[in-house]
């Protein structure tokens, strides 16, 4: 208002006329917009600024609107920068406000001061020759000015100062952008234009509209240079998050003449749990300590360089897999404790900002590699396919030695070795990152890991562990086309190492011995399994193959399919055994010994499931054998008792050719068929042979009575006859079993044969059945009966001296007895539990040399203790004894 | 000496004992000759008679019946001479052997063939 009062003041041939007066200013005000511009020009004539506005409103009392500003000016060249530098700054939806007013202290009348507002939609500075584009939406620029009223019209402005906040500004270069852009622009006269120092922060950097792994810049400058390094832009105290990971520079110069900087970022003790990938709820993976490293870098024409960066674990930092309960299971070790203290070191890498190579844009990486754990890291070109609109590239890895740091929790005493070699292939399009076909191949070697910690091999009973030792092996692994092969693997087993079977009581029954100091205990292990389809869900799992040589064997497990889902069901599959040696593995405990030979071959076909497996028609033959001892532990004994005493309960049970098949259900109830070739049962009383015992052995079948095996069918061959056992059901617990034994063809000489004596012959076989009752290990026999199958032949040879001195009843038994046609044979035992027993005989028939071959009937009791007869079975020798005594009673 | 003298006496009287078994065997010796000539039966290495393989039955009875009466006679002198059955056995089928006309079964350590001429 004062300014238009002003300027119509010189008018004063017109002063007269009243209406003139008030329609000036009127006019002047409406025709503002016409020549804004005019006075713009005027202001800023001579000054390297031009400023073109258009659709500028009616000014208001304070303020006026306008559509477009448009300030252009040129930076001249200097001694810094070569050439000179054109800006353009659009200002679109401005509004420009003031208020002018006398500053304090006013000594001078001629000066006014003026505060301009800028407020606008959007603010756009465009660099000539072009270089990126900046963007501010909603700026606010504030700009003091000091008028002075020279003679008549004529006003000089003077800034005193421009204050421009930016906030969330925008920097584009072409497909580069750089996000929440903030900087405090302040510009006082007080201070010479220099831009006093201030904190500029970028959020993030964006490549093709994509989010680089680059963000959250700090970095503090001002404008004021170093009068050494004149052309040398310094920001200090600058950070940038780099993967999650803050790096700090404690200075970057950045030439400008050069348009080039060379620093080093320091990555300090940076909390790997801070680290994003460490922290997902779904995820089990944790980290632990810290890293630290150094990033040195070289900028120059829109290329990054990276040279001899490295990256370096604390002590104790740590990379960990977590199980299911949240325990600790594997870890990788990124400590210094390790040999090679970096873990990443010599990287180099040339990365072009803006790359306008055809088959890249953005951020371009061209080159990168690097010592990773020992062993090199390198990429291939980026490749752009136009026609997917993706990039690819791939990533060689060389002897990266990461299994050297491997640690198995479970297993303190463990160590890995191994390096890994092999390519991935990224590709990076509309579905994100993707990995490719990998193909990785590595030795894998391990060793000291427990028997114990194998799944399915752990006990919760400490004292009982179900395995003893540890194993060791190499296993040349290989992945490629979503198939992992296994060629030539080998796995050993230390000194010691077993696995245990314990009985109810919790006593060891029986070991299998995997120790094996010399050679391996899988050889020749080769698998191949393969993963498809690799992009859809449920995933298939396949085993194509899975053999090696086990203790000097082959085992192989026939191919099979399975996903996930069919744990619930069952994943069926087969085991084939050929010539494995288990049984000179086969270690009994306890009062048992075992001393077995020979190979097992067979087929095992196996179904797992979530609740345990099953084993259905399993069969597993052996063309050796061995010996099963049991011997008793018993007193200490005097030599006299040794010799004169009770013979020892050692028996010795020697059996061949064992053939099994067998069934287990998943609730465990298990059925065995076996036969043998042969089992001998040898006591210090003497020998018992069955050939081909065979039979079928129930075993936890009755979930009511879990202690119970029941026997059925069960035959063998007995002195060339055959005992056979329809069903007996044995109570482990009560020990208890009752049952009958059948005896067939028996021959009778056999029998006879048994009691060392020279004088009895006897042809013809005997036949029976034996009711046996056992009672916690006492046995009980219950009127058995034995009779001959057929007529036979009873010979009781004497020589002409017995006879002679025999007296007549006897003399006549003798006689009958030198050639005893029978008829008839019968026969009936039974035995108390005490061991007593009573035999009877009954014989009829003839003699055709004994009076005239007339019928003969002859009744033989024998009464003994039977005990040492069960546990020897040998008939005692005292038999001829108790004939030589009986009386003959003469059937006539 | 004891021992010797012992062993030569008793060697003496089983050849003694074994000439009048012979002398008693051919009661039946034109049965037995016949059943042997048509393969029906054949000499077995214990001193008994066997029916030899792929023979009919015929002979079985008299095989029975003849092995009956060996057994006896053999348990006799082996209750006299303290030997077992089968020892007084073995020998006589030495014994018997050489007498047999060739082609006749023999049944030596569980094989059978045909004495040879």
């Amino acid at each position: 208002m004062e300014e238009k009062r002003r300027i119509s003041a010189p008018e004063r041939i017109l002063a007269a006329l009243p209406f003139l007066a008030l329609l000036v200013p009127l006019s002047v005000w409406l025709s503002f917009p016409w020549y804004a511009q005019a006075i713009i020009d005027r202001a800023l004539k001579g000054k390297p600024f031009h400023v073109r506005i258009s659709g500028v409103g009616i000014p208001g009392p304070s303020g006026v609107g306008f559509r477009r500003l448009d300030v252009s000016f040129t930076a001249p060249a200097d001694s810094c920068v070569s050439s000179p530098t054109a800006y353009r700054i659009s200002i679109s939806g401005g509004k420009l406000g003031w208020s002018i007013r006398n500053p304090e202290g006013k000594t001078d009348p001629a000066l006014f001061q003026a505060d301009l507002r800028l407020d606008a939609d959007s603010l756009r500075l465009n660099p000539d020759p072009a270089q990126y584009i900046f963007h501010d939406s909603r700026p606010k620029i504030d700009m003091r000015l000091e008028i002075r009223r020279r003679n008549g019209l004529s006003m000089e402005f003077m800034p005193s100062s421009i204050a421009y906040a930016i906030d969330s500004a925008t920097v584009t270069r072409e497909k580069l952008s750089l996000s929440g852009i903030s900087y405090r622009i302040l510009l006082t006269r007080s201070l010479n234009w220099q831009q006093p120092p201030d904190t500029l922060r970028i959020a993030r950097l964006y490549s093709d509209g994509n989010p680089s792994p680059v963000g959250n810049f700090r970095a503090l400058f001002g404008s004021k240079r170093d009068p050494l390094k004149p052309c040398k832009l310094l920001l200090s105290n600058c950070s940038v998050a780099l993967f999650a990971m803050q790096a700090d520079s404690d200075a970057i110069e950045y030439d400008l003449k050069d348009q080039s900087t060379r620093f080093t970022l320091r990555l300090a003790e940076i909390p790997l749990d801070s680290l994003p990938w460490f922290r997902s709820p779904v995820q089990p993976l944790r980290a632990t300590g810290k890293l630290s490293g150094s990033i040195p870098i070289e900028f120059r024409d829109s290329t990054v360089l990276v040279r001899n960066a490295i990256l370096a674990g604390e002590r104790e930092a740590q990379i960990v897999y977590l199980d299911k309960r949240e325990k600790r299971l594997f870890s990788i070790d990124l400590g210094e404790e390790s040999k090679s203290k970096n873990i990443l070191n010599n990287l180099n890498a040339t990365i072009v900002l803006n790359s306008r190579n055809n088959n890249q844009a953005g951020i371009g990486v061209e080159h990168l590699s690097t010592l990773l754990f020992g062993g090199t890291l390198e990429m291939s070109p980026l490749l752009f396919d136009p026609l997917k609109s993706e990039y690819s590239l791939s990533l060689e890895m060389k002897d990266i030695r990461l299994l050297d740091r491997l640690r198995y929790h479970d297993a303190p005493n463990s160590a890995f070795k191994g390096a890994i070699s092999g390519t991935i292939p990224l590709t990076y399009g509309k579905k994100g990152l993707v990995p490719g076909n990998l193909r990785l191949s590595s030795t894998a070697s391990f060793s000291g890991i427990p028997v114990q910690s194998i799944p399915g091999m752990s006990s919760n009973r400490p004292k009982q562990p179900f395995a003893d030792g540890s194993i060791s092996g190499t296993l040349p692994i290989e992945y490629a086309n979503s198939s992992l092969r296994i060629t030539n693997g080998t796995i050993a087993a230390t000194k010691g190492s077993a696995l245990f079977f314990y009985d109810k009581e919790n006593r060891k029954l029986f070991s299998v011995d995997l120790g094996t100091p010399k050679s391996n205990l899988l050889k020749k292990l080769n698998a191949s399994a393969t993963i498809k389809p690799a992009d859809r869900k449920p995933r298939q799992f396949v085993l194509n193959a899975l053999s090696a040589t086990a203790l000097d064997g082959n085992v192989q497990v026939s191919p099979f399919t399975f996903s996930l889902e069919d744990f619930d069901s069952g994943i069926p599959f087969s085991v084939k055994l050929d010539n494995v040696n288990i049984p000179e593995r086969f270690r009994l405990h306890g009062d048992f010994k075992a001393s077995l030979k020979g190979a097992m071959s067979g087929t095992l076909p196996v179904t797992v499931n979530r609740n345990g497996f099953a084993i259905s028609n399993a069969r597993l033959h052996s063309t050796g054998g061995g010996t099963i001892s049991v011997t008793p532990t018993m007193p200490e004994r005097t030599a006299t008792e040794r010799i004169f005493g009770a013979p020892t309960q050692d028996a010795h049970y020697t059996f061949s050719a064992p053939d099994l098949r067998f069934s287990r259900r998943m609730n465990g109830s298990t059925d065995i068929d076996f036969s043998l070739k042969e089992l001998q049962r040898k006591t210090a009383g003497g020998e018992l042979k069955l050939l081909l015992p065979k039979g079928s052995l129930s075993l936890w079948s009755d979930t009511k009575r879990p202690d119970v095996v029941t026997l059925r069918n069960f035959s063998a061959g007995f002195f060339d006859g055959t005992v056979e056992i329809e069903r007996v059901d044995y109570d482990m617990e009560k020990k208890t079993a009752s049952t009958t034994l059948k005896l067939n063809n028996i021959p009778l000489q056999k029998l006879l044969d048994l009691q060392g004596t020279k004088k009895v012959y006897a042809t013809g076989t005997i036949g029976g059945s034996i009711p046996v009752t056992m009672t916690d290990q006492i046995i009980e026999i219950n009127d058995g009966a034995m009779n001959a199958e057929s007529n036979g032949q009873i010979i009781y040879a004497t020589s002409p001296e017995e006879r002679a001195a025999a007296n007549q009843g006897l003399r006549t038994t003798y006689e009958a007895l030198s050639n005893f046609l029978y008829v008839e044979l019968l026969s009936s035992i039974s035995m108390a539990p005490d061991g007593k027993s009573l035999i009877t005989i009954r014989l009829k028939g003839n003699n055709p040399e004994f009076q005239s071959g007339r019928p003969v009937e002859l009744n033989l009791n024998v009464e003994q203790n039977l005990l040492d007869l069960m546990r020897s079975l040998t008939i005692p020798t005292n038999v001829e004894q108790i004939i030589s005594e009986k009386a003959l009673k003469s059937g006539r | 000496m004891i021992g010797s003298f012992v062993r030569t006496t008793a060697a003496k009287t089983i050849i003694i004992l074994m000439l009048s078994v012979a002398a008693a065997i051919p009661a039946f010796a034109l049965d037995l000759a016949t059943a042997r000539s048509q393969g029906l039966a054949g000499e077995v290495d214990n001193g008994l008679l066997g029916i030899p393989p792929g023979a009919a039955s015929d002979a079985e009875g008299l095989v029975v019946t003849i092995n009956n009466q060996r057994r006896a006679e053999y348990a006799k002198i082996a209750a006299q001479n303290n030997l077992s059955l089968d020892v007084v056995g073995a020998m006589m089928f030495e014994k018997i052997y050489v007498r047999l006309p060739a082609g006749t079964w023999v049944q030596v350590k569980g094989q059978w063939k045909k004495k040879g001429g």
